[in-house]
């Protein structure tokens, strides 16, 4: 961006009336500023950034660049009003409309977080608005600090292929551990891949691990995506594997440590399906259960899997483990535990159900332990 | 070219300026513009104000210069084809997203969720972009990229590759080499490198003259007219500063675009 020192210096063969209209006028500001050689690629608004982040300037000239972005900004909301049609006509206020949001995105004045968040509101409303502008405004309003009041904005803007990307930094910036962002992550790899949706999902999972400075939240959503559906989860594999900054990612999820994690899953898979309602359960069998899980070796040729029980009178938890001897063990020995359960999930699955309603006493049972 | 003794006042102020004066030293060594178009030149500045300081007469020279760009730059000789077959540009990183085309930018910023802040603050900490950012943003991109400023004076400066590449593994040298003092300035550490073959490239590449280097002091006149390229002023002494060119702006599709760090 041009140095500040360079547009301060310009400044005084203007006054604040002619920064008004220079600012209405779409932040007409060729010539106000010299030219070094030919490295100097920025759009004259640059100049009213630089101006409006310095802090020399005199309260006249900050004045009048935000009354004139508060005149474009009613321009914008009687323009938003306007048919689709009647929008294409004015290309003029288009383009106006986009260069005071990126003056927005980049010198974030506080006087302006009510027209921007509001104007964002409001055109999300909009039917059919062209993508261009709303993305505009999109990026404007994102600039300025969000709370959890605004979470069902982003929510709603997440659901949009053209713009998820930009709710889900926005996410990440409320809170990076939001309670659903790994459920997002896990939706936005499926549009990506399935949907074809223009996002790049590893980089956004990369900003979440920066963000909460570890990799174990991206590790989670793989093999949560690993459990759900194989199919979506042998293309991602292919596509993380193509990177170096992401192949670790594959390593991870697929280390030796995946089998306990992988029980977890199963076992989390087992209670969330409906099928299985005979399984009793809620959040206090989960812990007891992980305490069990924890303290266990995995033997591959196994498929463990864990079934709460009730409590008793005593206030016990019953935590039963059973052994099912996989009909495929054979190819478990010649393959690992993750791969097989990865290719059969739905066979071992039904196998265990059938077996379960049909020949418990074949289940090997394990013990109770208090909770 | 000579200075009219009715641009002496100008011609003061100008020497009177530390940047100002390197401008004008360019202006006087320059013995290749053509006539016609240095009369026009200083007719235009006699009928400016008288400045009153270095920066006043540096503003009118250029102003002069951008009121007519197509006039009075790219008019020096072109560069031989067999030479700056490889052009080498730096550029800022925030330039990044003036670089792309703007629905090709719109999309690609899109995908990884950031705006124009990400790339254009270098002041403030908010979710900033890294290196590794930058590279991958980059690595992603596979369209043209826009170079020159169309609301400037719309040159775009290159270095040629092949007198660059023994020093490409450090960074910082070459920029001191190329006089790009912007670059070494900015807090990120970091630069675009550019890199695209002339043969690619529309537009002709031209051996720089004073009117094209009116806003560069980094940049070194050729007073030889028969000269194949221009020359850098290397920001510290002890170098001898690198072939330069010029070409138009223009959009290109480069074979490297990609981020260094400056160390």
């Amino acid at each position: 961006m041009i140095s500040q020192e360079e547009v301060i210096n310009n400044l005084d063969r203007h006054t604040p009336e002619q920064i008004y209209e220079l600012v209405v006028s779409g932040f007409k500001g060729e010539g106000f500023f010299p030219v070094q050689g030919g490295w100097i690629e920025e759009p004259p608004e640059d100049a009213f950034i630089q101006i409006y982040r310095c802090n020399e300037i005199s309260e006249e000239i900050r004045d009048s660049i935000i009354k004139g972005c508060i005149y474009l900004y009613e321009r914008v909301f009687n323009f938003l009003s306007l048919s689709s049609k009647e929008r294409i006509e004015k290309k003029e206020l288009v383009q106006k409309l986009i260069t005071l949001c990126r003056f927005v995105d980049i010198a974030k004045p506080n006087e302006l977080e009510g027209q921007a968040k509001s104007i964002l509101r409001f055109a999300l409303e909009v039917q059919y608005l062209e993508p261009k502008i709303l993305g505009a405004v999109i990026r404007a309003a994102r600039r300025y600090s969000q709370s959890g009041a605004d979470i069902p904005i982003w929510e709603d803007i997440i659901k949009r292929k053209n713009f998820s990307a930009y709710a889900f930094q926005a996410l990440l910036k409320i809170d990076p551990y939001y309670e659903s962002i790994e459920d997002h992550l896990i939706d936005l790899w499926r549009h990506q891949i399935q949907d074809g949706w223009p996002i790049n999902v590893p980089f956004l999972a990369r900003r979440m691990a920066q963000q909460q400075d570890s990799n174990d939240s991206i590790i989670r959503v793989l093999r949560a995506i690993q459990l759900e559906d194989n199919i979506l989860w042998k293309k991602i594999r292919t596509n993380l594997l193509s990177n170096t900054w992401t192949e670790k990612w594959v390593e991870s999820a697929e280390s030796s440590e995946i089998e306990k994690q992988t029980v977890k899953s199963i076992t989390d898979y087992i209670i969330n399906k409906k099928e299985m309602s005979y399984l009793e359960y809620d959040d206090d069998y989960k812990i007891g259960l992980h305490k069990v899980l924890e303290s266990e070796e995995i033997d591959p040729l196994y498929l463990y899997i864990h079934v709460v029980g009730k409590i008793d009178d005593e206030k016990r938890i019953m935590v039963h483990t059973i052994t099912a001897q996989s009909p495929l063990t054979d190819e478990l020995k010649e393959r690992t535990f993750k791969t097989a359960f990865d290719e059969n999930i739905d066979y071992l699955m039904k196998s265990i159900q059938k077996t379960f309603e049909e020949e418990p006493e074949q289940l090997i049972w394990g013990d109770t332990i208090n909770a | 070219m000579r200075i009219p003794s009715k641009c002496k006042a100008w011609a003061g102020q100008m020497d009177a300026g530390e940047a100002e004066g390197k401008i004008l030293q360019n202006i006087k060594s320059d013995a290749c513009i053509e006539k016609e178009r240095e009369e026009k030149f200083f007719k235009l500045l006699i009928e400016s104000d008288s400045p009153k300081d270095a920066e006043e007469a540096r503003k009118q020279a250029i102003n002069i210069v951008e009121k007519d760009k197509e006039y009075f730059t790219c008019s020096g000789d072109e560069v031989p084809s067999d030479i700056f077959k490889l052009l080498l540009r730096f550029q800022r990183p925030s330039s990044i997203g003036h670089s792309m085309p703007a629905d090709k930018k719109e999309e690609l910023f899109a995908k990884f969720g950031i705006t124009s802040y990400n790339t254009a603050n270098e002041e403030e900490e908010d979710f900033p972009l890294e290196y590794e950012d930058l590279k991958i943003i980059t690595d992603e991109y596979d369209g043209d990229v826009v170079l020159g400023n169309k609301k400037s004076l719309d040159i775009v400066w290159v270095a040629d590759f092949n007198n660059c590449e023994s020093l490409l593994s450090g960074v910082r040298d070459l920029l001191i080499i190329l006089g790009l003092d912007t670059l070494l300035n900015e807090k990120k550490d970091m630069c675009l490198i550019l890199q695209y073959t002339r043969s690619k490239l529309v537009e002709s590449l031209h051996v720089p003259r004073a009117f094209d280097g009116i806003g560069s002091p980094q940049f070194q006149v050729q007073s030889d007219c028969d000269a194949y390229h221009g020359i850098t002023k290397p920001l510290e002494n002890g170098y001898d500063g690198l072939p330069e060119a010029i070409h138009r702006g223009c959009k290109v599709k480069l074979e490297v675009f990609d981020v260094r760090r400056i160390e």
